[in-house]
């Protein structure tokens, strides 16, 4: 919301700079996003007299005036017809500029010199009324600069309001407000009643009064719409945001904007047969002013003529029902919905209207009188015209209630941490209208009625904060027990883990979570998703079930930026339905491509391979025996990847992604990746000492010839159990295929390292040990030592 | 024994020519081996007279120390002189870069998150995790939104086909902790939320943390004092900091905290005193217990730490600016 800062101090006007109000107002609660300059599109346009209009000699339509603008008399030529002797007008002597025009010159018309131009608002940029020159008050002073006027210079207050305040989308609260900082006496509005002068009425049925509990409406006949609306109140919308429509949308705006009651006005003709206010029903349909036509149900409370829907209450009229330029008797809506009624109906619709703004945060349910009257008061000086009485419709037991709120002193001052005076409470609560009465250990308040968000006790605490001042309450740190907690031995949080990969070389990156469901259906397949009913787009439109897709992106994105070697990885929740339901865990997952070693003299420029990221995920999983299966993800190299498998279940794989993804990723090296469940990763033992032998050992290589599609672990397997427990260490050393190697073999070198742990092992027993393994070897795998 | 004496002097000149280990070990031999100049003078003593031997002896064996000290000597020059000379050869460039590995680095967020969690933990709070898809009940309901609650519109919900959310805020893990654990309470919830929103400042997805104490005497003045401190400690300076009003349906009083940074004040959390229906739609005595929570975006406080201009960048994951923070 906004509003005109002049506007504001015709109403409240301390004698500070907008910069110290709107201080003020931010720190009431009422923030202020931006303070706007306003400024009209003319300069050096005066207030003159017409003082003489005579017929042009050489043109039928053109008048030559002689305007008075306190520099002597000067003829101007003029062509339109409302010109008249004794008008005061807008008049741009030669220097003056208009937006439209440029820079006024003395000219001569059809042989006659004009020595100005009158002006119409439509070119004064006021208006878009051209029509005739604009027509001025009689009693403004010659000579006068006309941007002085109307409040057409003027800045413009923008706030952020939050949802509980209601009360200030109007000027009435924001001026309310700014008294009660400022300690002014704030009068609150009142209105005179507008006497009857037409007997015409309507009939006002309510049938949801939960809904409405209150309708008022008043007939205006005989309206005129050509007469244009008062320039000051056009720049008082204007300047709120809102342009300017015709005297009936105009007049119904100010008001709102002005006490903060959204009203609507409808072509009498359209209602004559009455008013009814009713929830919608199922399937009904209404074209709405902008010509689009809803579908409405049952959520939707109608106002409705002869049943027939007419408008969305509190929202949006109906277009059939509407004002039109032909139209000249009007009824004049001015209700109180409730806040229930309303919500969600603009959001469903998109329909986010001054009046739904207002009516869902909730209106002052005694406002609805002096709003009519008001409006009747404006419309009637403009417009002319006879208005009816006021029709009401009112179910009084579903109005709200001014509540009555208690507030006790040690209440207060726990909450806020010191003791306010009492006297200063007191004054607090009577500036804001609360009608403190002061009870036996604290006070009693009076909810008024456009505070209806005042309900409990913490209300009125933020009250006596806010107005007092957050910055003045005292500061002061929470005192507890220092007491001490248990240590913990648990490891591999996602802090350790993220740590550890940071050392194997990666960079963390954080993806969004919702995805492509291509993207699921590839990378975490045979699942279900959650699914978003309102994605930001299509590609996002489903939580992901793999962090790969994510990961793979960033790579994507970096080698188009010519980055040859990319490790990231990243930590985050993944989700799938499963039968038992919704699951979301923690995964970790890697991604790396490109060159083993940056770039450098000393280092090999070898790329990227399967057992890299393998010794990277092994790193992770540590002491944990992790069992592995060939994997058949097809995302994945079939040869060339893993599942890990802990205990029995599945926690994840690593791999190089399939040579066709590649090439799509535009990867000219492998690109290997991983992903494990985070949960696996957590230990909570505290590692346990075990001896370490005083004794030599001895170290025994083999180089082995075996099938070239044996595993390495089938044959550690055999080397494990037949060595027992004198193997201290095993490692494969070679693997090596080619020149001396026959075709469909390959040569392993595997060393064993042996050790007693209570003595010294004797060289014939392990010599004896090493030779049985080599015959267990040849019988159960076919293996042969390669020099034999 | 003028003989002596001329040996002396004719092996000390050779060995001081000497230039290598091996013509040492010839000039040693040639003096000292069995058949060497000097050992030959020693047996010589046989054949000289006895009155004279005891004088001849002293003499020969003086020259004879003196010869092997002077081996001795040259010998280490010699030693010295080649291992200099053989690590003069395996002298390396110094310039050369030392060998490179893959450094890593931990993404902007995890580490302002890092900061943040050490801030509050060292005060004596505990952590505490959530689900990222909730239900209406804890992102919403419990925290005082019921279904046509206005508030609920300043929160851009992401729904899920089934009616639940992509959590708006960190605050059902509040939620879920007052559910299962008895005051006293103090924690913090970092995490992922989600807001249907995307420009300069605002990213669908971001990080946030929310902080909870509840105990039996707790004031807006606490809250005050935690989150002033909390601002100083995290910028590693006193910082300038302002509270003003504001509203969320789950405090009351609610107040909205602004940071005096270079381009005046900037919003940075949203706090308040947990509002009472809170507490007791938690199972909570709200006349006993009072609370305060608070709640800020990690991103852009990272942002400001690291001086990113743009929120957007931080989901850029471009490796070139990751390596700026590691």
């Amino acid at each position: 919301m906004q509003l005109g800062e002049k506007w504001l101090r015709s109403w409240v006007n301390p004698d500070l700079s907008i910069e110290s109000i709107c201080d003020q107002l931010t720190n009431l609660g009422l923030e202020v996003d931006d303070v706007i300059e306003n400024k009209p599109s003319f300069s050096g346009v005066l207030v003159g007299e017409i003082k003489q209009v005579k017929q042009h000699p050489n043109a039928d339509r053109l008048t030559i005036c002689e305007v008075d603008a306190g520099n002597g008399l000067v003829d101007v030529v003029c062509g339109a017809p409302n010109v008249r002797v004794g008008m005061k007008a807008p008049f741009a002597p030669p220097g003056a500029q208009l937006a439209g025009v440029g820079k006024i010159k003395a000219t001569k018309l059809r042989g006659t010199l004009s020595n100005g131009m009158l002006c119409s608002s439509d070119e004064l940029g006021i208006s878009d009324d051209h029509s005739g020159i604009m027509d001025l008050d009689d009693t403004l002073a010659i000579g006068t600069q006309l941007n002085e006027l109307f409040e057409l210079e003027d800045r413009s207050i923008v706030f952020d309001l939050t949802p509980n305040r209601g009360d200030c989308f109007c000027l009435r609260g924001v001026a309310r407000e700014l008294a009660v900082i400022n300690e002014f006496d704030f009068a609150d509005y009142e209105q005179n009643t507008i006497p009857s002068s037409c007997d015409s009425r309507v009939e006002i049925e309510l049938h949801d009064p939960m809904g409405c509990p209150r309708y008022l409406g008043r007939v205006i006949e005989n309206v005129n719409l050509a007469n244009p609306t008062p320039p000051l109140i056009v720049s008082r919308l204007t300047h709120a945001g809102l342009r300017s429509i015709n005297p009936i949308v105009d007049v119904l705006n100010y008001v709102m904007l002005e006490l903060g009651q959204p009203m609507h006005a409808f072509d009498l003709d359209h209602v004559i047969q009455g008013i009814g206010v009713r929830r919608a029903r199922n399937g009904e349909k209404l074209v709405l002013l902008d010509g689009e036509e809803i579908e409405l149900d049952e959520d939707v409370l109608l106002i409705t003529s002869a049943d027939k829907p007419v408008a969305v209450a509190g929202v949006v009229g109906g277009l059939a029902s509407g004002v039109t330029e032909n139209t000249t008797s009007v009824l004049l809506e001015c209700a109180y919905f409730s806040p229930s009624a309303i919500f969600g109906t603009a959001r469903k619709y998109g329909l986010n209207t001054d009046a739904a703004t207002r009516y869902e945060r909730g209106v002052d349910f005694q406002l609805q009188h002096r709003a009519i009257e008001r409006a009747t008061e404006l419309l009637l000086e403009i417009t002319g015209g006879s208005a009816g009485p006021v029709c009401e419709a009112e179910d009084k037991a579903k109005l709200p209630s001014n509540v009555t709120v208690e507030l006790s002193k040690r209440r207060l001052a726990q909450a806020i941490g010191e003791t306010i005076p009492d006297a200063t409470v007191v004054n607090i609560f009577a500036r804001l209208g609360l009608q403190p009465q002061t009870t036996a250990d604290g006070w009693t308040v009076t909810q008024p009625s456009h505070r209806f968000d005042i309900a409990i006790e913490e209300d009125l605490v933020e009250e006596v904060c806010r107005v007092y001042g957050y910055d003045r309450v005292v500061t002061r740190v929470p005192h507890t027990d220092l007491e001490l907690r248990q240590a913990s031995s648990r490891s591999g949080d996602a802090a350790d883990i993220r740590a550890a990969l940071v050392r194997l070389g990666y960079y963390e990156v954080v993806t969004y979570s919702f995805i492509d469901h291509a993207q699921n259906a590839l990378y975490a397949p045979a699942q279900a998703y959650p699914t978003l009913q309102n994605p930001m787009s299509a590609d996002r439109s489903v939580m992901r079930g793999s962090l790969v897709p994510g990961l793979l992106s960033v790579l994507k994105h970096n080698v188009a930026r010519q980055i040859e070697s990319v490790r990231v990885f990243e930590f985050g929740q993944c989700f799938n339905e499963l039968s038992e339901g919704l699951n979301q865990e923690h995964r970790i997952a890697g991604v790396s491509t490109g060159k083993r070693y940056p770039e450098s003299w000393s280092n090999d420029d070898s790329d990227v391979d399967f057992y890299d990221v393998k010794g990277d995920v092994h790193q992770l999983l540590s002491a944990m025996s992790a069992r592995l299966e060939r994997s058949t993800r097809e995302f994945l190299h079939p040869g060339q990847s893993a599942e890990v498998i802990l205990g029995n279940k599945p926690v994840g794989f690593y791999g190089r992604l399939h040579p066709d993804l590649e090439k799509e990723l535009d990867c000219s090296s492998p690109v290997v990746l991983f992903e494990l469940k985070a949960e696996v990763l957590r230990s909570v033992t505290v590692p346990q000492y075990s001896p370490v032998s005083a004794y030599p050992s001895v170290r025994r290589d083999l180089a082995l010839l075996v099938d070239e599609k044996l595993d390495a672990f089938a044959i550690e397997n055999v080397v494990r159990e037949s060595l027992g427990d004198l193997l201290v260490e095993f490692t494969v050393f070679d693997v090596y295929q080619g020149d001396g190697v026959a075709e469909g073999k390959k040569s392993l070198g595997v060393g064993m390292r042996l050790q007693e742990q209570h003595k010294t092992l004797d060289l014939e027993e392990a010599n004896s040990h090493i030779e049985r393994l080599i015959n267990t070897l040849g019988s159960k795998l076919g293996v042969q030592l390669r020099d034999a | 024994m003028l003989e002596a004496q001329q040996t002396q002097e004719a092996a000390l000149r050779a060995i001081e020519a000497a230039s290598e280990p091996t013509e040492l070990e010839r000039i040693r031999v040639d003096y000292l081996g069995r058949k060497g100049e000097i050992t030959l003078l020693v047996r010589s003593l046989r054949d000289i007279d006895k009155s004279l031997r005891r004088e001849a002896g002293r003499s020969i064996n003086q020259t004879k120390q003196t010869v092997e000290a002077a081996i001795v000597a040259r010998k280490a020059i010699l030693d010295r002189q080649a291992s200099d000379a053989a690590l003069a050869e395996e002298q390396c460039d110094i310039t050369l870069p030392g060998r490179a590995r893959h450094i890593g680095g931990l993404h902007p967020v995890t580490q302002a998150l890092a900061r943040i969690e050490k801030i509050f933990l060292q005060a004596g709070y505990e952590v505490a995790q959530g689900p990222e898809i909730e239900d209406d009940y804890h992102n919403f309901e419990a925290l005082n939104m019921p279904a046509h609650h206005p508030a609920r519109a300043m929160h851009d919900t992401f729904y899920l086909e089934d009616g639940k959310v992509l959590r708006t805020h960190t605050s059902p893990v509040q939620v879920r902790v007052m559910e299962s654990q008895a005051p006293p309470i103090r924690i913090i919830c970092p995490g992922r939320v989600y807001r249907r929103d995307l420009d300069r400042t605002h990213t669908p997805m971001f990080h946030q943390v929310e902080g909870l104490v509840i105990d039996e005497n707790i004031s807006f003045a606490d809250l005050k004092g935690t989150v002033t401190e909390f601002v100083s400690a995290f910028f590693e300076r006193e910082m300038q900091v302002r509270f003003r009003p504001s509203y969320f349906p789950f405090t009351e009083p609610s107040a909205e905290v602004d940071v005096m940074g270079a381009q005046g004040w900037s919003e940075v959390m949203g706090c308040g005193m947990v509002h009472p229906n809170v507490l007791r739609q938690s199972g909570i005595d709200p006349v006993k217990y009072r609370g305060f929570a608070f709640g800020f975006g990690v991103d852009r406080l990272a942002i400001l730490m690291f001086g990113m201009p743009d929120l957007r960048l931080l989901f850029d994951n471009d490796v070139r600016l990751l390596r700026q923070f590691s």
